[in-house]
């Protein structure tokens, strides 16, 4: 209870800061402002031209409910092997509203299959289709005017245009030119049987399977066509799933020119993701320039605070109710000022309310992010930072430590050490240069836990001080290699516990080198 | 004296200085990326494509690039083979295999209105209709004809002239109306011409049905040619290290090309032939360009003001053909180690529908600038915080209001003036060589890079002053006994 009260106790030191550096926090907030119009109305516009570019192309009328191509080699799988094609429910987020979903995923009802196969015709290339005699996926109209589906030998079956666009009739005598392996061209003549009678799109000519076969020399069935309702309603994970038992076939379904046209413009917009990373990392930027500017200017202000016993926690209260009260302030104006903008773009109506929910959401706790990680750092060099260092403005490293052991000896110290009874450190040495500073000399006394050398590395972020292991002389140090040497009054004086497997290396070494089975380098 | 002030003050604090150099840097790169879209091509860049092309831009009456949907227009799919009266078969090979999404209200063919239309175009040279029909050569293989200008009409960036490797090019419209110029190598067929041989071309008859040509090819017509030269398409050089010997080797890949090219005279004979007054209006274009400094300009303006054509220009196609790899004969690389080739050919890529990014410079450029003034701002207002006492004194032996700004922007303009011209030579270098290698006049490339340099370095300093200008007044505004008593 007491902590809690401590911390509210900085509250009102905070409100005052408020006021104190109200043009600069005023700066974040208008930061924090634009950061949520600019990015809350730019993804708004990515995601608008999403829906508007699916929404452009042309869904495909089709009468079956998926076309499998298959890759060469493969074959089709009976019905039975088949998986159900859709995930229970749809992934797409913002689109749960548009399509109805099902729970529980719906297997194929119907398979046929398909040969599909080039061929030549009096008005260049064509595809033509062997389907099963008795197909249920195709109607047609014969002289009669009578809509069947029972194929004859011999009959082609031509799309409900071909007669406006060559003047085809039935009956009439069509020829076709199909490539056989050998290179060579078999030609021959289909009588005209009738004309779908339907408008859907991708027609071809139909022939009875049997006839392409045997025209095309017994070539493989090359294609399926599958029936399920549901895939007329949402299409989630399709194709992912029917990959999964064709793998590199080419379907073909409905709404397939939605999901290509969507899949274009995400890859058109793959650059702007760039663009709200920008947004965010010069916000991020901004606040943290600011917040360590004010930090430097505030470090006298600090230093009294610690001198008077403020505890880390309440450090930390003071700078988050400050860049907190900043954070909600910035938020709230922002999206009110959102709601102002947003009716003057065009795009804006396009989108649903779920939509902009996550949007603004995700701005809210992306800016979040952000300012804790930028407040980070002040807020760690606050904690890092002694009075004296703040009142004197003296450079605060973040990593600070103390060193009078060796984290790693090698086997010569262990040995030096056993052998003339010392204590061995060594400072950093870069290309045997040391930086740092000695603050004492070989030959003086020092005493256990005496600073005898500082190094500052990392620009400044890390601070190291090697002292004293023991009360002794600090007999010898190396000006290349940064190894000191200390000798300790007492003989007896205790030596660092190093590791056992350290110890036994050095041991196992020592005993091959006097057996004489190694020349003794280590 | 105070600006020298300012100069010495930001010496001092070099690590700071170099920080806002390096934003201001960043901020400059950009903005001279963006005073024109790429930075130019190099002379020779797309070579073999400008030269097949017969210029640097490949226009295509029908649209199969997607791009951000425009108001009113729709996509559909369609799995039709692509026409073959253009050359899209050779750069989008998938799209026969897996269909692909174009425009609903497409355009099949180049009007001569639209041909006017384009030569109105700043930068275009010349137009040049690509004749273009497919016929089979001897009952193998499916080819394409193409009618070319005999020798010495063609410039030299563009003729196929050098590409021979045996016999001539046309020599006259008189002495080679039977002749032929074809490739070495041509895909699906193992026989390799040679100078002299006769050719058999089967030319299908030709008809305009809803107003998209057709081949018949059971009307055809069977021609015979004489072979009076052979091409080789030279596609990429490769150099490798040889293991057998240690030392680097190179190697000339040469590509496929299903393009036998007839003299123009020619090639309308067979076309009135064969198309029986089937009047033909080009589906493909070039479109030849001055040089290549500005060519992904032209291009993306082209895209603009002809939204219903497709416009690609001649280095990014060739990027695409090199990308997946049809274009080059297995026989092409049997001279490179077998390692070296079995990668080269993995890289092919499986392509999706060619997509036309968005232009997002104007938000980015934006975003970098206004980071840029902040760090300029935030450095300005650091120093001006740290040497509060050093202000207050200059003031209290006399120097004016106008003094301390003076040497308060002087930094900020030095910064940003560094930055910029860094920033701006980072980017222009490439430029300044490319327009050198377009063999553009010396003072064209002055006034390009200075027009560029006044731009870039004129924004950046339009920045500094803005927004040094704040902190500097604040310095100078200070109580100079206020400060003095503080510190």
């Amino acid at each position: 209870m007491s902590k809690l009260k401590s911390i509210i106790a900085v509250l009102p030191f905070a409100m005052k800061n408020l006021g104190r550096w109200r043009f600069r926090l005023l700066t974040i907030g208008l930061l924090v402002i634009m950061t949520a119009n600019l990015s809350v109305l730019y993804q708004s516009m990515l995601l608008s031209q999403q829906n508007t570019g699916s929404l452009q192309a042309v869904q495909l009328e089709l009468p079956y409910d998926l076309l499998v191509r298959l890759p060469e080699g493969a074959t089709p799988k009976p019905l039975e092997a088949l998986p159900a094609p859709l995930d229970p429910y749809d992934y797409g987020k913002g689109k749960s509203n548009i399509y109805t979903v099902l729970s529980k995923p719906m297997p194929f009802s119907h398979a046929e299959n398909l040969l599909i196969y080039p061929c030549f015709s009096p008005y260049g290339t064509w595809e033509v289709w062997g389907i099963e005699q008795g197909s249920m996926f195709f109607t047609w109209d014969t002289l009669t005017g009578k809509a069947v589906n029972q194929i004859i030998p011999g009959e082609i079956i031509l799309p409900k245009d071909y007669a406006s666009r060559f003047g085809y009739r039935v009956g009439d005598t069509l020829s076709l030119a199909f490539f056989l392996n050998n290179n060579e061209l078999n030609q021959v003549d289909f009588v005209v049987g009738g004309f779908l009678n339907t408008d859907n799109d991708l027609q071809k000519p139909l022939v009875l399977k049997e006839d392409l076969l045997k025209l095309t020399g017994n070539s493989p069935i090359n294609a399926q066509l599958l029936a399920c309702s549901e895939i007329r309603s949402h299409t989630t994970g399709l194709v992912r799933n029917m990959n999964k038992v064709y793998p590199g076939a080419e379907f073909i379904y409905p709404t397939m020119p939605t999901d290509r046209a969507t899949e274009a413009i995400a890859d058109i917009q793959s650059p702007a993701a760039w663009v709200i990373r920008l947004i965010y990392a010069f916000l991020g930027l901004g606040i943290m320039t600011i917040a360590l500017v004010t930090f430097l200017e505030r470090r006298k202000e600090l230093a009294i605070l610690k001198s008077i016993g403020l505890r880390f926690t309440q450090i930390v209260s003071l700078y988050l109710a400050e860049y907190g009260f900043v954070y909600f302030g910035g938020l709230i104006i922002g999206y009110i000022v959102l709601a102002f903008l947003l009716p003057y773009f065009h795009w804006s109506s396009q989108l649903t309310q779920n939509q902009l929910t996550s949007l603004m959401l995700n701005n809210a706790l992306t800016t979040l992010g952000i300012f804790l990680l930028a407040v980070m750092y002040p807020i760690l060099l606050s904690r890092a930072a002694s009075v004296n260092q703040l009142v004197f403005a003296r450079q605060i490293p973040l990593f600070t430590a103390k060193i009078d052991h060796l984290l790693r000896p090698k086997p010569e110290f262990l040995f030096r050490e056993r052998e003339e009874n010392v204590r061995i450190l060594q400072a950093d040495s870069i290309d045997q240069k040391l930086s740092g500073a000695f603050l004492r000399h070989p030959g003086e006394h020092v005493k256990q836990g005496e600073v005898v050398v500082i190094q500052e590395s990392w620009f400044g972020f890390r601070y190291r001080e090697w002292i004293a292991p023991c009360d002794g002389t600090f007999t010898e140090y190396d000006i290349y290699t940064g190894v000191m040497v200390f000798t300790p009054d007492q003989p007896n004086a205790p030596k660092y516990p190093y590791p056992a497997d350290i110890l036994t290396t050095y041991d196992r070494r020592q005993v091959a080198f006097q057996s004489g089975q190694s020349n003794g380098s280590y | 004296m105070f600006l020298r002030l300012g100069i010495t003050n930001a010496w001092r604090n070099m690590a700071r200085s170099l920080l806002a150099i390096l934003s201001m840097m960043v901020a400059a790169s950009f903005l001279s990326y963006s005073v024109s879209l790429e930075k130019g091509y190099a002379g020779g860049a797309g070579q073999f494509v400008r030269r097949m092309q017969n210029g640097e831009i490949i226009a295509y009456a029908e649209k199969l690039s997607l791009e951000m949907p425009r108001v009113g227009e729709h996509w559909v799919f369609e799995d039709e083979p692509l026409s073959d009266f253009t050359d899209y078969e050779l750069y989008y090979p998938e799209y026969s295999n897996t269909g692909y999404l174009r425009l609903a209200e497409r355009n099949n063919y180049f009007t001569n209105e639209d041909i006017a239309a384009l030569e109105e175009i700043t930068g275009i040279e010349a137009i040049n209709p690509i004749l273009r029909f497919p016929a089979w050569l001897n009952t193998q293989m499916q080819v394409s004809v193409v009618g070319r200008e005999t020798q010495g009409i063609d410039t030299k960036d563009h003729t196929m002239e050098e590409y021979l490797i045996d016999g001539h090019w046309f020599s006259s419209e008189a002495n080679d109306l039977n002749s032929v110029v074809i490739s070495q190598y041509i895909p699906e067929s193992e026989t390799q011409y040679k100078v002299g041989d006769t050719i058999e071309l089967t030319v299908p008859g030709f008809s305009r049905i809803e107003n998209r040509l057709h081949a018949q090819w059971f009307k055809e017509e069977t021609v015979e040619l004489k072979v009076i030269g052979i091409v080789a398409i030279p596609t990429r050089y490769i150099s490798y290290i040889n293991s057998a010997t240690g030392l680097t080797s190179a190697e000339q890949i040469y590509g496929y090309s299903s393009e036998i090219y007839v003299s123009k005279a020619l090639w309308w004979n067979l076309w009135n032939k064969a198309g029986n007054q089937t009047p033909y209006y080009p589906e493909q274009l070039s479109l030849q360009t001055e040089n290549l400094t500005y060519l992904e300009d032209i291009v993306y303006d082209l895209g603009n003001l002809f939204p219903h054509f497709q416009f690609v220009s001649a280095p990014k196609a060739e990027e695409r053909l090199l990308s997946n790899f049809s274009l080059e004969p297995e026989i092409a690389f049997r001279n490179l180690p077998l390692k070296l080739s079995l990668d080269l050919k993995n890289q092919a890529i499986r392509e999706q529908q060619a997509v036309i990014s968005a232009d997002l410079r104007l938000p980015i450029l934006i975003l970098i600038l206004f980071n840029a003034a902040l760090l300029v701002a935030a450095n300005i207002l650091i120093m001006v915080t740290e040497r509060k006492r050093e202000m207050a004194i200059l003031k209290a032996i006399g120097a004016m209001r106008k003094n301390i700004i003076a040497m308060v922007l002087a930094e900020a303009v030095m910064v940003t003036f560094l930055g910029g011209s860094l920033g701006f030579l980072l980017v222009e270098v490439q430029s300044i060589l490319n327009q050198i290698t377009n063999r553009n006049p010396f003072f064209v490339i002055l006034s390009n890079v200075m027009r560029s340099y006044g731009i870039v370095v004129g924004s950046t300093a339009i920045i500094a002053i803005f927004f040094g200008l704040l902190p500097a007044i604040k310095s100078a505004s200070m109580s100079v006994m206020g400060v003095l008593r503080d510190e």
